[in-house]
């Protein structure tokens, strides 16, 4: 029997129970849970979770099982089993004074130097001035070139007179 | 001479308290030598505990010169009833380990420690590591605990990672 993977985001202003609602659905459909994340933006409860169902159904039918859950929400259907990248794995932070466009500069950076992004987290300080916060994982295929890609981004960083720093991800096999 | 299972979680002996070796019996002798088989047998390991192999007893066997990186170690170790007694620092780095094969995670341990503990002659040693040597004693003596890194995951979102390659 073929598997089939599915995407599903919600956004939600009225966060009670939805968490409870929503896996009731997926449940109720014989959908497996394999991968999600939810957190709290601003407000505004966000999920998105990575499914599986034996079932090949049509984006519009699963958004259907969905009409009495009070969410925005949207499905992606997948061809084939989504893969992550493997890779080596970097921390990267940056931070300073708040002002537009910190998030471009940078990520268009990372994106010339051919690193992916695994994950991305920002955060502004309440104080005042306010602080802009970045946090990323990045995945390179290998270490090579870790010189040439993290001098490129510290000169970024500088022109726009933030902080950054770089630390490789140790994993260790123990 | 023999390699045996590394059992994984949920299996419950994982999650047992492992108890005190009191003499060198020639049954603690032969755990000892499947600890070593065992972790020689899995190519990327650096180190076991005898619960991840079902036996509750504190026995651990290490070999932090299998991991490449690390330049600095005693080598392979038997290490029976191993106790941390001093600690400081803290080190956070991604664990993987062969009784959670799925995951792996971010786990923040004490970057340099002093450790006592019996050798495989039952000779009372104690022993001043740091670096990676130091985390894969406290990896391997939470075993002994019956605790897994993904207890000493933080619950944040980005601390716990589905394993890519296996
Ligand atoms: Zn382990």
């Amino acid at each position: 029997m073929d598997t089939h993977y599915y995407a599903l985001s919600f956004v939600n202003t009225d966060c009670k129970g939805i968490v409870a609602d929503t896996t009731k659905v997926l449940f109720d459909n014989g959908f497996n849970l394999a991968d999600s994340s939810s957190t709290l933006l601003q407000g505004v409860f966000s999920m998105i979770f990575i499914v599986t169902n034996n079932k090949d159904y049509k984006e519009q039918e699963i958004k259907d099982m969905f009409k009495n859950v009070r969410s925005h929400m949207e499905v992606f259907k997948f061809d084939k089993k989504p893969e992550a990248k493997e890779g080596c794995h970097y921390s990267i932070s940056v931070y300073g004074a708040d002002k537009a466009g910190i998030v471009h500069t940078i990520t268009k950076e990372i994106a010339k130097n051919n690193l992916n992004i695994i994950d991305l987290q920002t955060k502004i300080t309440g104080g005042s001035p306010k602080v802009y916060i970045m946090m990323l994982e990045v995945v390179s295929d290998n270490e090579n070139n870790e010189n040439i890609w993290q001098e490129a981004l510290k000169k970024t960083a500088k022109e726009i007179n933030t902080q950054i720093n770089m630390k490789k991800i140790e994993f260790y096999e123990l | 001479m023999a390699v045996r299972e590394v059992l994984k979680y949920p299996n419950d002996i994982l999650k047992q308290y492992a108890a005190d070796v009191t003499e060198l019996t020639d049954e603690v002798k032969q755990i000892i030598q499947d600890l070593k088989d065992t972790m020689l047998d899995a190519g990327h390991s650096t180190g076991i505990a005898a619960p991840q192999i079902g036996i509750l007893k504190r026995i651990i066997t290490i070999d932090a010169s299998r991991n490449k990186k690390c330049k600095e170690n005693h080598g392979f170790m038997v290490m029976i009833n191993p106790e941390i007694i001093e600690h400081s620092g803290t080190v956070t780095s991604r664990e993987g380990c062969m009784s959670v094969p799925d995951f792996t995670g971010n786990v923040t341990r004490a970057e340099r420690i002093v450790v006592s503990c019996f050798d495989e002659n039952m000779q009372q040693t104690v022993l001043e590591t740091s670096g990676f040597e130091a985390v894969l004693i406290q990896h391997e003596t939470d075993h002994l605990n019956g605790m897994l890194f993904i207890d000493r995951v933080i619950s944040k979102r980005t601390d716990l990672f589905k394993r890519k390659k296996y």
